[in-house]
């Protein structure tokens, strides 16, 4: 019988850890998580990596002056183009838009932007509507009926049109369009969450809890709330897409983000006219940012809603 | 026999008038008793024979439609581009004249400015072929409630129907400005509407599917989109000569500019801006730089104190900051004039901004920010909103960086044309608190007391501005009937708005209209559309033509 020496087992152990380790790892989705990690970095340190300010020209040379106007000096060059193109500059790598403005450092800041709004109105969203599914599926009987025939007429409203709608009630400004967000999604928590609960208060946990007379409070608060989290998850992780999407496009009708902020759909906005003149730079950079941050939110998603759930997870 | 012969002589005349194709002189009977005040009133031109309209003209609009426009009851805003197609006033600016004769064929004014009185032409119908009369007139200026409806309504006693074709107005006191305001020029009022058909379908519905005695009747409309309009031949002063006109709301710079090289569009108005250069460079483009009013700056609760524009050194900044000569080059390719008032030159009365009787005014930031400091702001300061008309929102944000260099900072309000009129129309109601820009123009034809009555005093419909010294010029203004003395006051105190910063003007707008191959006449003789003095639209539409 061979004998494992001291300290092997340990040894195995170790290996073990790695090789599952390696696993996780192996399934993590390392692309999209790699994305949102640089976009959340970039939109953290946008103030200390941007080359430029957000809103102010950069402050041209006397060459780029005489170039553009024949003049020494001017107060800014607009549609410079990016670096690798004839007349492009190093020093605004990515060109400068209509103002003068580096592409760059407004995009570094936008990111910023679309985070907080898709991030923030998305987790508030998932707030409300977390709770009122729980109380719904939980507390049932006119509860439910009265929520629930909310959150269906809620779900028939097309989500663009009535982000719209409330914006040009609220008016425009950043905490406006979280907030308009909030109230656009709610409802398609409160629906999954309380179908969820629904089946969660038969199961012994709750009805022994129920039995030894906790409250209803503590039982939503300790037993229902953590068991539908990953619903919840799940669900969060494939409305900031969606988010990112809304606030773009709010922006970019007008109704969003007010200039000179830059956010990603107002700086596509401001730009359509360039396109036609042939400045694709300034269209195509914003366009590439929300679609990489919008594809890595979902995947994201994706992955989530397999590892959360057994049957996925075990196909 | 010879009887016979003489019954049939002015029959003989009138037809040798409309064969012509001249004027047609004014009927010269008077209608008053009594000294009359002399009046420059062009005669209407009336087409040598009825042509057959023929065509679609496209046309497209640099902002959204708001059915509220087709009402002329209800005035506000840029109506009077539908006005023209769908109703007729008496009274009009046309390429003939700023007061050229339309649906009355005489006008008159009592000496004392008590007492006016039109006389309207024979046999005028409304597009549904009912009679359009002297109690239609008076029905329409009874039942206005646009702007400025109340200083109307404090100025008439009574308006008495002489006949079908006759109407007088008898006003309280002296009413100098009757005709200058109330005539179908600068407001809602002289536009004739239907009572008949008004009080069948009622307002709303009028909005919805209106009717007038125009060149071109109404067919259809999507909210807020696109309108259409077909001609309506029987028009008393000649035939359209397009058929059809459909306008739609684009406020988009690059969808207008396709929709002109694609051939959807046959003319686009509003071309200033990132794609101007594109347009003066396309030979297949014909372009009017169409100079209409001054753009300028107002502050809507100024004169309060706790707003920071309330100190004079602050708004004189704002001034100070702008780089106008840089602005005009970006937007307008330079054709655009730095100019230093807010009323256009081609307003009677208007004071030139060109430096010939105002000056330009300078750009000079360190003499902003020094003011700013001295007025208490040395590290400059936020305010609540910059609001530009629609759809200029380049532009907006070029003004707000140059106030942003010298420390006033602020985020932009971008608001669609109908939801910017409505708020700009009420003047300083229309925005609350204190801490707003609002950028402006206002094309008006008319005398320049027509826009400081509306914006520049405590009473104004529209009112910006509240000042003491004003005021008592306007009063003074307001008393007088002599003529001489009126325009020397109009002109004091727009010397005084602009000295006191109460309004902050910019430049003299090129309001660039781009029309296509499609629009006859071919070359240059296209500039004709845009005749009629401080029209910022080139109507009247009944002369356009198109090619099939």
């Amino acid at each position: 019988m061979a004998t494992i020496p001291i300290g092997a087992d340990r040894t195995i152990a170790a290996v073990r850890a790695v090789r599952r380790s390696y696993r996780v790892l192996r399934d993590l989705p390392m692309v999209p998580m790699l994305i949102l990690g640089v976009l959340a970095s970039v939109a953290v340190l946008a103030p200390v990596i941007a080359p430029h300010s957000k809103l102010d020209p950069v402050k041209p040379t006397r060459e780029q002056c005489q170039a553009k106007f024949g003049t020494p000096d001017c107060p800014y060059v607009d549609n410079a183009p990016p670096f690798w193109s004839p007349g492009g500059t190093l020093d605004t790598p990515l060109g400068t838009d209509f103002l003068g403005r580096d592409v760059l450092s407004r995009l570094l800041y936008g990111a910023r932007i679309s985070l907080i709004v898709a991030l923030t109105g998305t987790l508030f969203a998932g707030a409300i509507g977390t709770v009122l599914g729980v109380l719904a599926g939980y507390m049932g009987r006119w509860w439910d009926e009265i929520i629930m025939r909310i959150t269906d007429a809620w779900l028939t409203l097309p989500s663009l049109v009535f982000a719209i709608l409330l914006s040009s009630v609220r008016g425009p400004g950043l905490w406006n369009v979280v907030l308009i967000l909030a109230l656009v999604f709610w409802s398609r928590y409160s629906r999954a969450v309380r179908g969820e609960v629904l089946t969660l208060r038969e199961r012994d946990f709750v009805k022994l809890a129920e039995i030894n007379g906790i409250g209803k409070l503590t039982i939503i608060w300790r037993h229902l709330i953590p068991n539908v989290m990953n619903t919840v998850m799940v669900l969060f992780s494939l409305q900031v897409g969606v988010a990112v999407i809304i606030e773009a496009s709010l922006s970019f009708l007008g109704v969003g983000v007010p200039p000179p902020e830059p956010s990603w759909g107002l700086m596509m906005a401001q730009e359509r006219e360039s396109l036609m003149e042939g400045r694709w730079w300034l269209e195509i950079f914003p366009g590439i940012c929300i679609t990489l941050l919008v594809l890595s939110a979902n995947m994201l998603g994706d992955w989530l809603r397999v590892r959360l759930d057994p049957q996925l997870r075990n196909r | 026999m010879v009887k016979r012969a003489f019954a049939i002589l002015p029959l003989l005349t009138l037809m040798y008038g409309v064969a012509s194709g001249q004027s047609a002189p004014s009927s010269s009977k008077p209608i008053l008793s009594g000294p009359l005040a002399k009046l420059d009133i062009k005669d209407a031109q009336i087409a040598a024979g009825r042509g057959t309209p023929k065509g679609t003209l496209n046309v497209g609009l640099h902002f959204g439609i708001d059915p509220g426009w087709f009402d002329p009851l209800g005035y506000y805003g840029p109506a009077h581009h539908f006005y023209y197609l769908v109703h007729d006033a008496l009274i009009k600016p046309m390429p003939q004249g700023e007061f050229t004769y339309s649906l009355a064929e005489r006008a008159e004014m009592s000496a004392d400015f008590r007492r006016a009185a039109f006389r309207l032409r024979p046999g005028l119908k409304f597009q549904d072929g009912h009679p359009l009369t002297a109690a239609d007139v008076k029905w329409t200026y009874e039942n206005y409630r646009g702007l400025s409806f109340k200083y109307l309504q404090d100025k008439i006693e009574s308006i008495q129907l002489v006949d079908d074709r006759t109407i007088v107005f008898h006003f309280k006191g002296p009413f100098v400005d009757f005709l200058d305001l109330y005539s179908g020029s600068g407001s809602g009022i002289g536009w004739i509407v239907p009572r008949h058909y008004y009080e069948q379908v009622g307002k709303d519905s009028f909005k919805a599917r209106p009717m007038g005695a125009g060149p071109f009747k109404f067919v259809s409309q999507e909210a807020g989109v696109q309108a259409s309009f077909e001609a309506w031949d029987q028009y008393w002063r000649r035939a359209p000569g397009v058929k059809t006109i459909n306008v739609r709301g684009i406020r988009d710079l690059a969808a207008r500019m396709a929709g002109l090289e694609t051939g959807e569009l046959d003319i686009a108005y509003g071309m200033t801006g990132k794609l101007l250069q594109r347009v003066m460079a396309d030979p297949k483009l014909r372009w009017d730089p169409n100079f209409t009013a001054p753009w300028h700056l107002v502050f809507p609760g100024y004169n309060e104190p706790s707003s920071p524009f309330h100190d004079q050194r602050v708004r004189q900044a704002v001034s100070l900051a702008i780089n106008r000569s840089f602005l005009v080059k970006q937007e307008t390719q330079g054709i655009g004039k730095p100019w230093g008032n807010w009323i256009s030159h081609e307003n009677r009365d208007a004071l030139r901004g060109d430096g010939t009787e105002l000056p330009v005014p300078p750009y000079d930031p360190t003499k902003a920010k020094q003011l700013l400091a001295e007025a208490g702001y040395p590290n400059g300061f936020d305010f609540d909103w910059y609001v530009p008309f629609a759809p200029y929102y380049d532009m907006a944000e070029r003004i707000l960086n140059d106030l942003r260099a010298v420390g006033m900072r602020s985020k932009m309000q971008m608001l669609d044309a109908p939801a910017y009129m409505a708020q700009t129309s009420k003047g300083r109601k229309g925005f609350p608190g204190n801490r707003t820009i609002v950028q402006r123009i206002d094309p008006r034809p008319g005398g320049a007391k027509e826009l400081i009555r509306l914006y520049a005093v405590c009473g104004g419909p529209a009112s910006y501005i509240c000042e003491p010294k004003i005021e008592s010029l306007w009063a003074r203004h307001e008393a007088s009937i002599d003529v001489a003395e009126r325009e020397r006051l109009s002109k004091e105190i727009q010397r005084a708005i602009v000295e006191g910063y109460n309004l902050v003007p910019i430049y003299l707008n090129p309001f660039v209209h781009a029309v296509t191959q499609k629009v006859l006449p071919e070359g240059e003789a296209v500039h004709r559309y845009w005749d009629t003095v401080n029209a910022p639209f080139p109507w009247p539409w009944e002369v356009w033509e198109v090619k099939r």
